[in-house]
């Protein structure tokens, strides 16, 4: 099956006023899970609109299977499935229901609709809740009813607008199991999620957006590799503690008035546990904690924090 | 499990059918809690307007009864198209439901299609209310045919798609100001339930070129005989409904 081809995209609002995206580029494989991350107004949710055709970019082009989604949305529609960032409208039908309007939109046979959703909901174990009416359902029923519908007659490409938000951690990872059956299955998976432990965990690729800008494409499993040369000692101190209370040569960002991220190289680790020994021994430590780096770490490295 | 995307995009009259029949089924179950409330509203805005209206006119001639019976169908068909279509789609618009549709695999005509196929089934109740009531009240005779069912969906559509253009466009406060002043000028000051020539002659053209009117004059000129079939009103309610459909589908369309 084709790559989803994404070409120097740009959008902005307001008469040019406010960049949502800003010529990215990129494509996007079968079998392959991605994570679309980035601050809040990031341009995630655009770039999701632009694929799917519902927002029309300045620039640029979206092409698949010899398509192009901004000239023919129609098209668009019907190769791709989208799980909106809102929840899916349930007011008045039942879980089932819901999911069974979709399948039939879609146009699958009768035949087919039964089982297809039965595999959904049990997939997902909401079973349970399948003939009660969406204004009944929980937040994180209805966000996996909303999952649902998206996946129950699945096109070749799928979006996801934080799927797994107000899920619980049980589900969190039936949904993620979910994606990567269809990813194994060939189809194109993209999910915009701010959960970078999930992304870590599940996520084959992921793509961190800035201002709209792309600032980091590359595989999990690369960036896991290239964060493990890297470790965080966090700490939490009874007393302020200046720079000079520390090693020299390492690096430390203090997070709060009692709060302390030191990143360590691996030869820096065996000092750095000496030195913490000795200020545990002084009384001077609460908590502290020593892992490897993290892709949360990372982010709020490439990004400008909290801007 | 090999995806074959030209299977994918399937125009085929089948598929087409299948996944109209699929939108239609889901507006149904959508709605279906309301319509039976809609049918008892409708009920009561029809006896109120044959027997409650009737009381403001202790003189009561047959052409009066021909209109408060006419008027009874029109103000139904106005009230569940221009009114309550336009307030329930705005809600929709705003639970995101509008939003949603416009990202399912069915063309936007068939999106404002289902509804219109929804809401002129939700119009019915009322529309054979008026004709009851009309019937016990007055003892009027219905001509019931061909043309007379033709005007009344024809009615039915145009209202509705006015409805549909309201709530797409207008924002929530905007547009429920604007279904109360149809209803309200509908019903108090339109030549619906009297004749026009009880008002100026100026505001009467006016009228004549509203969509009320002239669906009031064809209703009364096809179920009851009264008056002729001006092919002028029907042109009149043709060129609203061409104007609303293509209002609603440039909606639908628009993209950000």
């Amino acid at each position: 099956m084709s790559n989803l081809s994404i070409h120097s995209i740009t959008k902005t609002f307001n008469h040019g006023q406010v960049t949502a995206n800003d010529n990215i580029s990129t494509q996007f494989s079968p079998g392959v899970i991605t994570a679309l991350t980035g601050h809040n107004g990031a341009g995630k949710t655009t770039l999701l609109n632009q694929i799917m055709g519902i927002t029309k970019p300045d620039k640029g082009s979206v092409t698949f299977a010899g398509h192009s989604f901004i000239q023919e949305p129609s098209v668009a529609r019907s190769m791709i499935s989208m799980m909106p960032q809102l929840h899916a409208p349930l007011t008045g039908v039942t879980l089932r229901q819901s999911i069974e309007a979709v399948s039939r939109i879609r146009g699958h046979f009768d035949g087919d609709r039964k089982s297809e959703l039965d595999k959904v909901l049990n997939a997902l174990k909401i079973m349970d809740w399948a003939n009660t009416t969406g204004e009944k359902l929980s937040g994180g029923l209805q966000r996996l009813t909303s999952f649902a519908m998206t996946v129950v007659a699945p096109a070749p490409i799928l979006l996801f607008d934080e799927p797994t938000n107000d899920v619980d951690p049980v589900r969190r990872k039936l949904i993620w199991q979910y994606l990567g059956q269809l990813a194994e299955s060939g189809h194109i998976v993209i999910v915009v999620t701010h959960n970078l432990l999930e992304v870590d965990q599940y996520a084959d690729r992921y793509l961190l957006l800035d201002h709209g800008h792309l600032i980091k494409d590359e595989s999990t499993n690369l960036a896991s590799s290239n964060r493990l040369s890297e470790n965080v000692l966090t700490l939490t101190t009874k007393r302020p503690l200046s720079v000079d209370d520390f090693p020299k040569s390492i690096k430390v960002k203090q997070d709060s008035a009692l709060e302390y991220e030191i990143i360590l190289t691996h030869s820096q680790i065996i000092p750095a546990i000496n030195w913490l020994q000795q200020r545990i021994d002084l009384s001077e430590i609460v908590t502290y904690n020593l892992a490897p780096n993290s892709l949360d770490v990372m982010y709020g490295g490439l990004t400008d924090g909290d801007k | 499990m090999e995806i074959n995307s030209e299977q994918i995009v399937d125009h085929s009259l089948k598929t087409k059918t299948r996944k109209f029949g699929g939108l239609v089924w889901w507006s149904l179950v959508r709605h279906k809690v309301l319509l039976p409330t809609f049918s008892v509203t409708q009920a009561v805005l029809a006896l109120a307007i044959v027997y409650g209206l009737a009381l403001l006119l202790p003189n009561m001639t047959h052409q009066d009864s021909l209109y408060l019976s006419s008027g009874a169908i029109t103000i139904g068909i106005i009230a569940v198209g221009c009114v309550l279509a336009a307030q329930i789609i705005g809600t929709a618009k705003q639970d995101g439901i509008v939003a949603y549709q416009k990202t399912l695999p069915v063309d936007r005509t068939s999106i404002i299609l289902a509804d219109v196929i929804i809401w002129s089934l939700a119009s019915l109740p009322g529309v054979i209310m008026s004709c009851l009531a009309a019937v016990i009240r007055f003892k009027i005779h219905l001509y019931i045919s061909p043309l007379s069912i033709v005007i009344i969906l024809l009615a039915q559509i145009t209202m509705i798609l006015i409805g549909f253009t309201l709530a797409y466009w207008l924002s929530a406060n905007v547009m429920a100001l604007a279904t109360q002043v149809i209803m309200i000028g509908g019903l108090l000051f339109s030549p619906i339930t009297y004749p026009a020539s009880r008002i100026p002659d100026w505001l009467a053209s006016v009228y004549n070129w509203l969509p009320f009117v002239p669906t009031s004059d064809l209703i009364r000129a096809t179920l009851f005989h009264s008056g002729t079939v001006s092919f002028f009103n029907i042109i009149v309610l043709i060129l609203w409904a061409l104007i609303a459909f293509t209002l609603s589908l440039s909606a639908l369309t628009k993209r950000g």
